[in-house]
């Protein structure tokens, strides 16, 4: 550097790039040997690789199985159809059937008629029991060739009696509802008599012939034995007392009409026996309280009757206690076990029942029986007046109380203003 | 094109970066040495703020040299010493310092892009693309 300047500009270069140069020049050597030596590695693994493919190779072609790959490779390439063979058509039941009925003869469908009723087993004098027999009941079914049960245009099932109807007797459209009322049974069905006039009773009608054969629930009223067997002749019958035992024990919190001369008593676990009724607590109802009408049943509408508790005239403080206590188990409905809405037990089969509460006559005792008989759930009525009697007692009781607490403002206590004469 | 990474480390290591960089500091030292002559071209009774050129001879004193670690652009007059630095009598009147300042990131940047297109071209790059990039 020529120092002869006295002044002047230096440019001093800091040379980084040629020490980076030379640093990327050693990594990429390093990289290239180990390249290199990767490479040798690759070359020998491929040489070893190359024979044992061809061993194997050999082995296979001698063990033969080069041709099971082959194979497979082929198939895999155009893969073969799948057939599934149908599976095998059900049997169904005629009764069940909704096909077309077909000719013996030609096999052609038969043409139905819609509006037109098949003819009863009882129009064609075939003798078939009663189903509400307590024999075992058998229900006949119209031939194959007959149309299926066409809905509200024609009977879904026919019922006869084992009295042959009248040769001229045509069976009329009826609602499924009252079916088995008015037809060719004008006796009452186990419906029927089982419910009550504002629930128009839901008949079995799936298969009313597994009834006396179907385990029977113990709530429904149905499954007594005696109340199953009716007559079967004569189109006005006379319920005996006896037949309808079970019937009027469990019936009797639906419809009491008649209360019982003597004293109620808790009863046994009675199933529709007379005597179970006589000590049972339930009042007895008349024979008239079922009314037997030709060809239907009809009961008395239900009411609740009203109970209301005396409202103590004794103003003690133990009054309000017991008024509380009243209250609380005034009028108090209990749900019986027995009348409670179930199921029939026959399949499809749906049975409505009359309310399932009692007058509170009875109640206490009641709901040692339903104890008894398993029932869990009840219901309790607060009659409105004598929660309002006690809800005045309550207030009344309150305001006569002594005022707690300051009941205005003493300006004497409050800071005295500047000038502001001191009294002593 | 780079056959393999031995092709790489050799182009590299024939990148002569000394000469790369001398020609470089040669092309910006002349470049500064215009622009202080440039500076010392004011004529008298203008803007005294720079030195008037009376007779030439400051102006003629700039040179520069370049050597591997650098290049210095100066003058070996003493009026230059006295203008850049001032006298008791006379004030500063700077000539060289702002020329520097100018310049200076301008030849840092010529610099390093004289070193990246030696790369690109030992790479086998295009060597003619914008340096600043």
């Amino acid at each position: 550097m020529n120092d002869a300047y006295t002044i002047g500009i230096t440019l001093a270069l800091e040379n980084g790039v040629s020490a980076g140069i030379e640093e990327i020049r050693r990594d990429l050597q390093e990289l290239n040997r180990t390249v290199d030596t990767s490479i040798g590695e690759l070359i020998r693994l491929d040489t070893l690789i190359g024979a044992t493919l061809r061993a194997v190779h050999q082995a296979a072609h001698e063990s033969g199985l080069m041709q099971i790959a082959e194979a497979g490779q082929r198939l895999t390439a155009r893969p073969l159809p799948i057939r599934v063979s149908p599976a095998p058509l059900r049997q169904v039941e005629p009764e069940l059937s909704e096909q077309p009925a077909t000719s013996v003869a030609n096999g052609m469908p038969v043409v139905r008629n819609e509006t037109t009723a098949s003819p009863s087993v009882a129009a064609r004098g075939e003798p078939v029991p009663l189903i509400m027999h307590s024999s075992p009941a058998r229900l006949t079914l119209p031939p194959a060739a007959a149309p299926p049960p066409q809905p509200k245009t024609s009977l879904p099932l026919q019922l006869a009696t084992s009295q042959p109807a009248a040769p001229t007797a045509q069976p009329q459209p009826i609602a499924p509802s009252r079916l088995m009322m008015s037809v060719n049974a004008p006796l009452p069905s186990k419906a029927d008599v089982t419910t009550s006039a504002g629930y128009p009773p839901l008949l079995p009608i799936a298969a009313p012939a597994a009834l006396p054969n179907t385990p029977r629930s113990t709530n429904t009223v149905s499954a007594s034995p005696a109340l199953t067997t009716f007559p079967p002749t004569g189109r006005t019958q006379t319920l005996q007392p006896a037949d309808l035992a079970g019937l009027v024990r469990r019936l009797a919190p639906l419809s009491v009409e008649a209360p019982s001369d003597r004293p109620a008593t808790p009863s046994s676990r009675g199933e529709g026996r007379v005597g179970d009724y006589a000590q049972s607590t339930v009042p007895v109802p008349s024979i008239g309280g079922l009314r037997q009408v030709e060809g239907s049943w009809t009961e008395p509408p239900y009411e609740r009757p009203l109970t209301v508790a005396p409202f103590p005239t004794l103003r003690t403080p133990d009054s309000r206690r017991d008024l509380r206590d009243e209250v609380a188990i005034t009028n108090v409905g209990i749900p019986q076990g027995p009348a409670a809405p179930t199921a029939m037990s026959a399949p499809g089969a749906k049975i409505s029942m009359t309310p399932p509460f009692v007058a509170s006559s009875t109640g206490p005792i009641l709901s040692e029986q339903n104890q008894s008989a398993g029932s869990e759930t009840g219901h309790v009525f607060l009659d409105g007046q004598l929660v309002g009697r006690w809800m005045r007692e309550h207030l009344a009781q309150l305001a006569a109380r002594p005022p707690s607490g300051s009941t205005g403002f003493d300006p004497k206590l409050s800071m005295m203003w500047p000038g502001a004469p001191i009294q002593a | 094109m780079i056959a393999n990474l031995s092709e790489v480390s050799t182009r590299l290591g024939r990148i002569d970066l000394e000469a790369v960089h001398q020609c470089a500091l040669e092309e910006m030292a002349q470049q500064i040495e215009d622009a202080v002559r440039s500076v010392l071209s004011h004529p008298p009774r203008s803007e005294h703020d720079v030195p008037w050129i009376r007779s030439g001879g400051l102006q003629g004193s700039i040179a520069h040299e370049v050597d591997v670690d650098g290049a210095r652009i100066g003058s070996t007059s003493m009026v230059a010493l006295y203008q850049e630095l001032g006298t008791r009598n006379d004030p500063p009147r700077l000539f060289l310092a702002p020329v520097a300042a100018a310049l200076g990131e301008a030849v840092a940047q010529a610099i390093g892009g004289a070193v990246v297109d030696a790369i690109r071209a030992a790479l086998g790059g295009d060597a003619t693309s914008d340096v600043s990039k």
